[in-house]
């Protein structure tokens, strides 16, 4: 339970209006999304200073905007495919395939940890108002639209899924666990009817009117600081 | 208490001969039978009928859901607020009508109610949205949680939030699907009852359906009862006579069961020093210690948010105590605040079936259950749990539990009386406590139920710390609290 209500919670915008101006918390959180794509596409096995750079960035940025215990524990799910991916790579090793040093495996999992925590920095500092308001910019309404409909219920449905579990594991037992699953489809058929229910009822939300200040000097400044720094890092840093 | 002025008006709502039955029932039963019904402007109608009779069956004819979401087959004649319902779009019905759904979770479509009440607001409003959100925040008191994702209010907490969104488009028509359901005594039906005598200073027209229904009876001009797909008006009056007259039948005979709270020494779950808060926010539970020994019937008792369903959660394993530890020694059955997710086979026969060749309990395992389910008015064993109420799920759930627990198990029930009628929560308050040898966990955030178990350990949860709730204790039994209990 804790775990999905903190995975659930990562990808729920939580201190949006409390943090910059929108165009702020867009701009750092795609630039920290680039960072470790750019990195890893270009640089691969390379750049240990920019890499670090990032990945601390990443958690300082998590870390004033969510708590960083919960986000760290949350990272146990992605440091589980990264243990199979290891796991993968040993045995290929051990077949003789072709296999990627140690230093380019770590540097690649430390990018893809950035780059999730960066994602989830996107989620947590965009409201869904938002992010419908920059999809109906681009022009994608109904995706927007659906966008809604979806997220909106994410995390609700991720908290239920777990409280299934428990009741189905006391209910059965290990064995039979698997039986969740039904219970869950169940609970999803409910779900679906209510929000087409609450659709029907509500309609789906406007095109909301989001108020968009323009970044403050500091902001700019920020913004800059950690683009230039990782240009730098990339550029001259081994 | 009543509408000020009210007078007979002319029928804003106007029902004839109206027959529903869903899809997966077109061979079969209607659910709603040449329903006939007027409800005049400005009137406060109360509809009650056992869990299963139509009622939310009736809102979604009401408001043209059934048809458009539910693909329901609906004859008849509705009209909404002086017209057709099939001439009104969805934003005239929108403005006419507004439903408060049994679950509050699903009302919103986006994560933090502020934003969906912005954007629905931005809907009628346009620039002026904000100001009308900020009337109706305010008007609900809900300033402190409306800015909180939805997963982390309760239940009681997000239902507040939902009447305050529903109030947004000022409509005239306002219904109310089980508005009681989940709200605890003092903040939530006190609160209710605060919002209907608004409303009726509003000049608004109200439908409630609930079954809690003897806290609203001073604010309603007529009631309807609702039968096997009929509905029937009733008389007020006959109707506080006659629950009291089974409260006190059924009271006398709790009293004089001689079924008494557990002498066994064997201990089933242990909780010592248990505290509890999620992430950086403050604690939930504080402190709390408690012993549940074999066939031991403890209450749990607190307001909305007082961290119920979280010690629940904590007991079954679902959360982890951030201090202090649980021990449990006996298996533990639990029932979660959402039914639906208790139950995973295509019908109640396989259910039972299941659940008796798993546990490997006694060989009378399924026609014992049978015959409880029987008893509970649950006939149609093929039937598909996904189609039954609110209130029947829960039913279920807790007889199937109880039914094929371990003699020396627990079972954790979180509001069992949720979507119950008074004589429907009596009943099942009478079969748990046939169980005698295993241990109960009852949630319950209303007083009513608590005096259906006269035995039990009673214990109120306020500011995260557990404390022994006498069950003549001066607080329960305060002149205001008093107030609230059914007659």
């Amino acid at each position: 339970m804790s775990f999905s209500r903190n995975l659930a919670e990562l990808f729920t915008p939580l201190c949006s209006s409390k943090c910059f101006s929108l165009y702020t918390r867009i701009s750092i959180s795609m630039a920290m999304m680039l960072i470790p794509m750019t990195i890893q596409t270009l640089f691969k096995g390379q750049k240990i200073i920019a890499t670090i750079y990032t990945f601390i960035l990443a958690l300082t940025l998590l870390s004033i905007c969510s708590n960083l215990k919960r986000v760290l524990r949350v990272l146990t799910l992605i440091l589980i495919f990264i243990v199979i991916g290891f796991i993968v790579i040993a045995i290929s090793k051990f077949l003789g395939y072709p296999t990627p040093t140690l230093k380019e495996l770590i540097l690649s999992s430390v990018n893809l940890v950035t780059l999730f925590l960066s994602i989830s920095l996107f989620f947590q500092w965009t409201s869904l108002r938002e992010l419908r308001w920059i999809l109906t910019k681009m022009g994608m309404s109904r995706l927007a639209n659906l966008t809604t409909a979806t997220l909106a219920f994410l995390p609700l449905l991720l908290n239920n899924y777990i409280e299934a579990y428990i009741a189905i594991l006391m209910k059965f037992g290990k064995r039979k666990v698997y039986k969740a699953v039904n219970s869950l489809i169940i609970h999803t058929t409910m779900i679906a009817n209510d929000v087409a229910q609450a659709i029907y009822l509500y309609g789906l939300p406007q095109t909301p009117r989001v108020k968009v200040e323009r970044p403050k000097l500091l902001e700019v400044l920020l913004i800059a600081t950690i683009v230039i720094l990782a240009m730098f890092l990339i550029i001259v840093a081994p | 208490m009543l509408q000020k002025g009210y007078d007979a008006r002319k029928p804003i709502v106007k029902v004839k001969g109206l027959w529903l039955r869903y899809r997966v029932s077109m061979q079969g039963d209607w659910v709603l039978r040449s329903l006939d019904f007027e409800v005049e402007d400005r009137e406060t109608v109360l509809v009650i009928g056992a869990s299963g009779s139509g009622k939310t069956s009736l809102i979604r004819a009401l408001t043209g859901v059934a048809q458009a979401v539910f693909g329901a087959e609906v004859q008849g004649e509705i009209e909404l607020c002086f017209k057709k319902l099939k001439e009104l779009s969805t934003h005239d019905i929108q403005k006419c009508v507004q439903v408060v759904n049994q679950d509050p979770y699903t009302h919103f479509l986006e994560p933090v109610p502020l934003d969906d009440m912005l954007s629905y607001a931005e809907k009628f409003y346009g620039n002026e949205a904000e100001e009308i959100v900020e009337k109706v925040v305010k008007l609900l008191d809900i300033e402190d949680i409306v800015n909180r994702p939805v997963i982390t209010l309760s239940g009681g907490q997000l239902k507040r939030i939902t009447i305050a969104k529903a109030l947004i488009p000022n409509p005239t028509i306002l219904i109310f699907d089980e508005p009681l359901m989940w709200l605890d005594d003092v903040n939530g039906v006190e609160m209710f009852k605060a919002i209907l005598k608004i409303l009726n200073d509003m000049g608004k027209t109200i439908i409630i359906m609930e079954h809690r229904f003897l806290h609203l009876l001073n604010f309603v001009n007529s009631m309807y009862k609702l039968m096997q797909g009929t509905l029937a008006k009733v008389d007020k009056s006959d109707v506080t006579k006659l629950v009291r007259q089974n409260f006190r039948r059924v009271v006398e005979g709790i009293q004089a069961l001689k079924t008494s709270q557990s002498n066994s020494y064997r201990e089933v779950l242990r909780l010592d020093n248990v505290w509890f808060k999620y992430g950086k926010e403050q604690w939930v539970l504080r402190d709390l210690n408690l012993k549940v020994y074999q066939g031991d019937t403890v209450v749990i008792y607190g307001s909305n948010g007082a961290g119920k369903s979280t010690l629940l959660r904590i007991i079954a394993g679902v959360l982890k105590p951030t201090k202090g530890s649980v021990k449990r020694f006996s298996k533990v059955m639990y029932i979660p605040q959402i039914p639906y997710l208790f139950l995973t086979e295509e019908s109640i026969k396989k259910e039972i079936k299941e659940l008796c060749n798993n546990r490997k309990v006694r060989e009378d395992c399924f026609s014992r259950c049978s015959e409880l389910l029987n008893r509970f008015g649950y006939d149609d064993l093929d039937r598909l749990p996904l189609h039954l109420s609110w209130g029947q799920v829960t039913r279920l759930a807790t007889l199937l539990s109880i039914n094929t627990i371990n003699r020396d198990g627990l079972i954790l029930l979180d509001e069992p009386f949720t979507g119950s009628t008074y004589l429907e929560a009596i009943a099942l308050a009478e079969t748990l406590r046939m169980f005698t040898e295993v241990a109960k966990i009852i949630v319950l955030s209303s007083r009513d139920y608590i005096s259906l178990f006269p035995k039990a350990r009673v214990y109120m949860l306020s500011n995260g710390v557990l404390s022994p709730l006498a069950y003549r204790d001066a607080h329960m039994f305060d002149k205001a609290a008093y107030r609230l209990m059914p007659p």
